[in-house]
């Protein structure tokens, strides 16, 4: 009972912590955007014949000739009751845009995360174990790579190999999607081809982003568990002539997490922001590809929104990020 | 008195040598010394020379008319002979060919180098100088004033960051006159790079803040801007050069990925920017795509390589 009441309180904290962050970044971007220009002159581009009557009354239906702070005051109202806008480019409501983007976004991001995670762990302890042996040298080698490869960088080649080549080298029998992340007709597929085309679209983005984020996840595990295994309570638990699995994976393993889940808080903000890059080379259809189209189009309630719900996202990952502190490490308690 | 016996002694010996050795050099002989031995740290060092030379003599070699204009598209008009005109094969003239608007890749790639650098190096100046006076106050002063400003750092920290450099680009660019590009993507690069900097400053100023010689400096009437300036920051110097190193790769990485997405400068040389217009016709040459791309890894990876020479050499603890 008491840890629940705990539980509660570390996460209202959390939360309102998390409401001026909220707050924060939705200013920056309004102002920015209000910097840029009038959206209306934006939007009726190119249209001839336009009055200036036609103009006052978009004005106000948008409510453009109020002061600023009042725009942002009744976009925010806006939000609360589900309405994000309607988008300049694709004229239709903002909310339906986004669910689908979203899902995009979460299924590529997540997947590779946590494939990247129980990867590291795997490779790095293994690393750990064997310090300067053939294998940690070429698992070392290939972290530094990947940390200093761009992520495009990778994606093109892997497009160009293991999509056109294989391509042209299987006459067209197997090879992995270039773009998107269904097929074109997936609406009519049934439910297993559907998913598994899906996952056929996945493969590619998929393990470009579990490479890179890897190549940093890898370096942090392997020198949290070099530094543990050198710990007296390891040895004192080898010593009580437990097996080496047990001491590495039961005794070692916790507190060798430690500095990558501290980690991974930061690293889910610098990859969510990094899915502009990773989304435009393989064409997939999530938030970062339609926020950088957004941007080029200057469709300022789809940036809006994508930031917006950028910054939702990334503060509850961090939330749920400090809850797990506790489970990997029990000294330190939430709340 | 056996033979080993006076091996070992000698051995002692220049150990002791050593050590005696050893006390008398500075602090900065030491990390050098520790960073000399350091083979991979070394490597970096030799490919960060080859790059820095490359963007130090673009200029003077384009000016002896080595290396042709890099933003010259006069190419266009040579006959093909010539190995002139858009996407050109390599030839001759143009070692590495030319790019779609028929400029010599070569002098983009050397010219690439100095953009790199200079985007890297002056952005995380700037970073650095933000992290230090948010960082240092913080924590040195602690209490409500570190508070605060935590609290923007921790701010800073879970912004979708890369989205809004690539707004506030969009946005810049519209107010800034062409050619100061270049510039918008460095301030912008600047102004988000310092918060993970400024928390490890915080931590190092509180560190050291409550040593002994820093509380003798204040009995002596050390003022708090002389006491930090003069007797903190130079102890903590070590982590922030190492900082400093990583970050150079991260904002190298970071303009090349600016430039890939089309958010950088057009009108200078630059590696992204290359990738961005290679792109398209990636399948038929994809050695447009290569040469930059090597080139930022090749730099990235010896800044990297650097870096964590530097935190070995910089940290004894670490030594082994």
């Amino acid at each position: 009972m008491i840890e629940i009441t705990r539980l509660a309180k570390f996460l209202l904290r959390r939360l309102l912590f998390s409401i001026p962050v909220f707050f924060g970044v939705t200013i920056i971007t309004w102002a920015l955007m209000y910097a840029a220009g009038d959206p209306v002159r934006l939007m009726l581009a190119g249209t001839p014949y336009i009055t200036q009557d036609v103009v006052d009354n978009l004005r106000h239906y948008y409510r453009l000739d109020r002061p600023v702070w009042e725009q942002y005051f009744y976009w925010l109202l806006n939000i609360f009751q589900g309405n994000l806008g309607t988008s300049f480019y694709f004229h239709s409501p903002v909310a339906t845009l986004l669910i689908p983007w979203t899902i995009e976004t979460l299924k590529l991001q997540l997947s590779a995360l946590a494939l990247a995670v129980i990867l590291a762990i795997i490779v790095g302890v293994y690393s750990a174990r064997h310090p300067y042996s053939i294998a940690d040298m070429g698992v070392t080698t290939m972290a530094l790579l990947g940390v200093s490869m761009p992520i495009f960088v990778l994606g093109i080649f892997g497009l160009l190999i293991f999509s056109q080549s294989l391509h042209t080298l299987t006459n067209g029998l197997f090879y992995f999607p270039a773009s998107g992340a269904h097929a074109w007709n997936y609406r009519s597929f049934p439910f297993p081809l559907f998913l598994a085309d899906a996952a056929w679209h996945m493969v590619l983005p998929m393990l470009v982003l579990t490479f890179t984020f890897m190549a940093l996840y890898v370096r942090l595990v392997r020198s949290g568990m070099r530094e543990t295994l050198q710990q007296d309570y390891v040895l004192a638990a080898r010593a009580s002539g437990l097996s080496n699995i047990k001491v590495v994976y039961k005794h070692a393993l916790r507190n060798a997490l430690i500095p990558l889940v501290t980690y991974i808080g930061l690293a889910i903000a610098t990859a969510f922001a990094g899915a502009p890059i990773t989304e435009t080379v393989f064409t997939w259809p999530g938030l970062g590809y339609y926020y950088v189209q957004a941007l080029n189009n200057l469709d300022f309630p789809v940036i809006m929104a994508v930031i917006s719900i950028l910054t939702v996202l990334i503060l509850a990952a961090n939330i749920i990020v400090d809850m797990t502190y506790g489970i990997v490490d029990p000294r330190i308690t939430v709340g | 008195m056996g033979e080993t016996d006076r091996v070992s002694d000698l051995e002692r010996r220049e150990l002791l040598e050593e050590e005696v050795e050893t006390r008398g050099a500075s602090q900065w002989q030491l990390v050098w010394r520790r960073f000399k031995k350091n083979r991979t740290a070394l490597f970096g060092a030799g490919i960060l020379l080859v790059i820095v030379f490359m963007g130090v003599s673009a200029p003077f070699l384009t000016f002896m008319g080595v290396l042709p204009d890099p933003n010259s598209t006069i190419f266009l008009i040579d006959p093909p002979e010539l190995g002139g005109g858009s996407r050109a094969l390599p030839s001759i003239f143009h070692p590495l060919g030319t790019d779609k608007l028929g400029r010599d890749v070569l002098s983009r790639i050397f010219w690439g180098a100095q953009t790199a650098l200079i985007v890297g190096i002056v952005a995380m100046l700037l970073s650095t100088i933000i992290a230090l006076a948010v960082g240092g106050l913080a924590g040195y002063f602690g209490g409500r004033v570190d508070a605060g400003l935590m609290m923007v750092t921790d701010v800073f920290l879970v912004m979708p960051v890369f989205l809004i450099m690539l707004l506030m680009i969009k946005i810049l660019s519209i107010f800034v006159v062409a050619g100061f590009g270049l510039w918008i993507v460095i301030t912008v690069l600047g102004i988000f790079g310092w918060p993970q900097m400024a928390r490890m400053i915080r931590a190092e100023f509180f560190k050291l803040k409550n040593l002994d010689y820093v509380e003798a400096a204040r009995e002596l009437g050390a003022s708090n801007r002389r006491i930090m300036l003069r007797h903190i920051l130079p102890n903590a110097l070590g982590p922030i050069i190492v900082v400093f190193t990583l970050g150079i790769a991260y904002n190298i990485l970071a303009e090349a990925g600016l430039s890939f997405l089309g958010f950088g400068d057009a009108s200078i040389p630059s590696w992204g920017w290359m990738i961005n217009m290679a792109l398209e016709i990636v399948s038929v040459q994809p050695w447009l795509v290569l040469y930059p791309a090597f080139m930022i890894f090749f730099t990235v990876l010896a800044f990297n390589l650097m870096g964590d020479g530097l935190a070995d050499a910089l940290d004894p603890r670490l030594w082994r």
